[in-house]
């Protein structure tokens, strides 16, 4: 049965509100902002995974231990909301979720969460650069979650709701190329 | 003229045919003539008045019946062979028309000839010009296509070496960049990029 | 082109850094969720324009191109460009705050491009001097001005009874192997030397029949003044749906901007472009595939709804520019299949509607051997007779009446074999003027042997000929005039009138020539 979009966006703030409630009550709202993004990614990423999870004549049980197997690491109350999206075969709603919850965490933490990926970790002091130019520029707090990519050779990229900034030598490396190879 | 000497011819016949008639008296004058000398000559109105009367009644009855008869044949033949004259003349001046006009043709049709001839050979030589100029420049685009050609080849060449030139480069650099900076450097560089990096508002 | 050297790279490199560092700017960024079937829907994007052009990072960091469509709530659906089998769910989208744009300028010419404007003819790069939007609106009212030049396609029964003007659109139109493509490509041939630049797009055929067409233009030297956009039928849908847009993209440089490459105005003329779409049925069914992949609701034949308008957006960016503007203008010659001659199907009545008139080629008169087959008696120009050169119009009346009355006619006689002589005549002149009207291909005539040529039956000297020998009489006619009297076919060329002289020339010249033709062979 298909669901309709509106439906959709009904269960995900569902499960988005609940999720946040929890998160709250455990105080990871943060973390689990980061960990969600990738449980996305991970789903999103293998067709395999999402085909298992959604086949309803797979037993529960065995979808459980396939999460269970794959998302260990994560907290125990985004694994359960995530079991239960499955059991429900609700597995559609879950870049929605993503989204509400985000907006959710932001407006809880007072805060935007910014993406930020380096080729070698951060310290203090860029962490300040980075929070004083865009929190005045944003107007809001930024919280900075912090990845490391050695693909970018070096530089920063920086995310954040569906925007961002490549200044990693990687992409310039990369539009330089073309526009050598391009030049006349 | 020719009336006249038919008319005596006419006479003349008329005569004999009267003497043939009358035999006797004929014979009788004879005898009268032998016997009076002179008197042979002067006519003897005994004899002469029924001889003038037979002659002119024959004299009559003939120009009655036998000459327009005898008239009619004449002229039926004298226009037979007048006609006959003037087909030949007429035939003569239209054989000497069609002969002239066959010259005429003639000579016409050798100018004709010679037109076409002519004709054909500036037709030839128009083609022939016309042939050898498309195939000048159908060489002269072969040439030009050639060159094209090779200019293009040359292009694609360059084209591609640039290519692996820059693939080359930035490959080489990137090696460079990734292993020679040290953790201090990577985060000047951070620094530098979060300076110059523009804002999430705009766009 | 710079030769390359070490220096020369170390600064081009410099200066490129250079400029890349200060414009990092922040970029909307999405990620695929599905692909497949040449569209890919994307999560995020919610600034992207219908229609922008987007750029997938694949693998390998490979640039991969696509147009956005589908804006929905939550998701863009976005066709690909090019190489799908690179991207896959989870990469990365980007947008580039701009419509599809293809590059263009005097280098394409001669070149066989594909619809995003890379050659594909292995001839190396070619330089662009600008380019145009895919998508562009078609100007207005007043930057227009009527048709009153003509195209001269180079087809006698073209030419002479369904004229076309320069800036006008005339649909070609009828079954598979009717001789559709060869009449446009006898048009391109016959532009040599009529300051007309030509546009071939290919879409949807195979690509041997494109090499093809290649070759053939490229031997009567036609190459030279001619782009070809290829999407061939193993190019994804996308690439064919925009291949005449892009086509007519290249083309527009020419008529907005002059011989010199600068923009054309009042004293810097634009260009004369024509467009050849073979052929817009495919284009639609690309469509039709890439609307329900999308999953937009089918119409009638299961097209989209908005596939008319698909149409005469193409179609309308056909053009005579104004006299301020430059007076270039833009012909577009659409060609449309249709199956077993049904020309009510939906894509054709509605190019038909769109256009100004059509070209019907019909199969049986195809293989009756009356090449080129087109239909005279249905087929229709509604503009072109301004466009005609006045010799052209005094002739071409008469045929126009001749045939008319032939095809009645003939129609008429099946019944019955008493005609008096009135009516024997006009079978006989008629049947003569359809023979006349045969054409080989790629042998386009000028203008001015056409005109001769039609005069010729006018005036009654085919009347004498056996059917057999009138081809036959027309070519060596001409031959003949050109080789002898071509200062007449001159004159008839520059007047582009018969005047009186002229006429009595002419009827002398044929008298003279038909003397000394002979019959048999």
């Amino acid at each position: 049965m298909k669901t309709s979009a509106v439906n959709i966006r009904a269960k995900a703030e569902v499960y988005a509100r609940v999720l946040l409630e929890a998160a709250q009550a455990s105080d990871r709202v943060f973390v689990l902002t980061g960990e969600l993004a990738e449980l996305l990614a991970t789903v999103r990423g293998s067709l395999e995974l999402r085909s298992a999870l959604s086949e309803a004549t797979f037993p529960e049980q065995a979808k459980k231990a396939i999460i269970a197997e794959i998302f260990s690491d994560y907290a125990p109350e985004l694994l359960a909301t995530f079991e239960v999206m499955v059991e429900r075969g609700d597995l559609a709603t879950l870049p929605r979720v993503c989204e509400f919850y985000y907006a959710l965490a932001e407006e809880a933490l007072g805060a935007i969460i910014l993406d930020v990926s380096t080729v070698v970790p951060l310290d203090e002091e860029l962490r300040q650069q980075i929070i004083t130019k865009y929190s005045s520029q944003l107007g809001r707090g930024v919280l900075l979650r912090e990845y490391i990519d050695p693909d970018l050779i070096g530089g920063i990229v920086l995310a954040s709701h569906g925007k961002r900034i490549d200044a990693s030598v990687s992409s310039q490396l990369e539009n330089a190329r073309q526009v050598l190879s391009l030049s006349q | 003229m020719k009336q006249n000497i038919r008319l005596v011819a006419i006479g003349t016949a008329a005569m004999a045919t009267l003497s043939f008639a009358l035999p006797v008296l004929a014979f009788a004058a004879e005898e009268g003539e032998e016997t009076m000398g002179i008197g042979l000559l002067i006519p003897k109105p005994g004899e002469f008045i029924p001889m003038l009367i037979g002659f002119i009644v024959l004299w009559i009855v003939l120009a009655k019946l036998a000459w327009p008869a005898f008239m009619g044949m004449i002229d039926k033949r004298a226009a037979k062979i007048k006609e006959a004259l003037e087909t030949a003349e007429n035939a003569r001046i239209e054989s000497e028309r069609v002969l002239e006009e066959h010259r005429a043709e003639l000579s016409r049709a050798k100018k004709e000839a010679a037109d076409i001839i002519a004709t054909a050979r500036q037709t030839a030589e128009s083609v022939k010009a016309e042939i050898t100029a498309s195939a000048q420049t159908e060489a002269e685009i072969l040439i030009a296509k050639a060159r094209t050609a090779i200019e293009a080849e040359k292009k694609s060449a360059l084209a591609e070496l640039q290519g692996s030139v820059a693939d080359m480069t930035v490959s080489v650099t990137r090696k460079v960049i990734g292993t020679d900076l040290s953790d201090a450097e990577h985060r000047s560089i951070i620094s530098r990029y979060i300076a110059e990096a523009g804002s999430f508002n705009e766009n | 082109m710079a030769e390359i050297t070490a220096d020369n790279i170390d600064a081009v490199l410099r200066r490129q850094l250079d400029a890349i560092n200060t414009s990092v700017e922040s970029r909307e960024v999405g990620t695929v969720i599905q692909i497949g079937d040449g569209i890919a829907r994307i999560d995020g994007l919610k600034g992207a324009m219908a229609g922008e052009l987007l750029e997938f990072l694949g693998e390998g960091n490979e640039l991969v191109y696509g147009l956005a469509q589908n804006l929905e709530e939550d998701e863009v659906g976005a066709v690909l460009l090019g190489d799908i089998t690179t991207i896959k769910e989870n990469d990365q989208v980007r947008t580039t705050g701009h419509i599809v744009e293809v590059p263009s300028g005097r280098d394409f010419l001669g070149r066989v491009v594909n619809p995003l404007g890379e050659p594909v003819d292995g001839k190396g790069p070619i330089h662009a001097e600008g380019s145009r939007p895919v998508e562009f609106r078609a100007p207005g009212v007043v930057e227009r001005q009527g048709v009153n030049e003509p195209v001269q396609m180079g087809i006698l029964a073209i030419d002479s009874m369904i004229p076309i003007g320069r800036g006008q659109r005339e649909l070609i139109i009828g079954d598979r192997q009717t001789g559709k493509t060869a009449i446009a490509i006898d048009t391109i041939i016959n532009s040599k030397g009529k300051d007309l630049i030509c546009i071939y797009v290919a879409i949807g055929q195979k690509a041997s029949t494109v090499a093809d067409v290649v070759e053939t233009l490229e031997r009567f030297g036609a190459m030279e003044y001619t782009i070809v956009v290829c999407a061939s039928a193993a190019d994804s849908a996308p690439l064919q749906y925009i291949a005449p847009m892009s086509g007519v993209a290249m083309g527009e440089f020419f008529i907005y901007n002059g011989a010199d490459g600068e923009p054309a105005s009042e004293t810097n003329p634009g260009r004369h472009v024509l467009c050849v779409y073979d052929d817009l049925s495919k284009q639609a069914v690309a469509y039709r595939q890439m609307s329900l992949t999308l999953r937009r609701p089918p119409g009638r034949e299961a097209y989209p709804g908005d596939v008319f308008y698909l149409h005469s957006r193409l179609l309308e960016r056909a053009i005579k520019l104004s006299d301020k503007n430059g007076a270039g203008s833009l012909t577009a010659l659409p060609i449309i299949e249709t199956q077993a001659g049904d020309i009510s199907a939906y894509i054709p009545t509605n190019v038909i509607s769109i256009t100004d008139g059509q070209i019907f080629l019909q199969s049986d008169l195809f293989f009756q051997g009356q090449r080129p087959a087109v239909n005279v008696g249905i087929s229709v120009s509604r503009v072109g007779g301004d466009a005609q050169i006045k010799a052209m119009r005094q002739v071409a009346g008469s045929l126009r009446l001749d045939l008319a009355a032939y095809r009645e006619l003939q129609a008429f006689s099946q019944f019955g074999s008493d005609l008096d002589k009135a009516t024997q005549d006009q079978l006989n002149r008629g049947a003569r003027m359809t023979e006349l009207l045969k054409q080989g291909r790629y042998v386009p005539m000028p203008v001015e042997e056409q005109v001769v040529a039609i005069f010729a039956g006018n005036q009654g000297f085919l009347d004498s000929l056996p059917l057999a020998s009138v081809l036959r009489f027309r070519e060596e006619l001409l031959q003949f005039l050109r080789a002898s009297h071509a200062d007449i076919l001159e004159a008839i060329a520059t007047e582009k009138k018969l005047t009186d002289v002229i006429i009595e020339q002419l009827k002398a010249h044929i008298a003279g020539f038909k003397e000394q033709f002979s019959v048999e062979e």
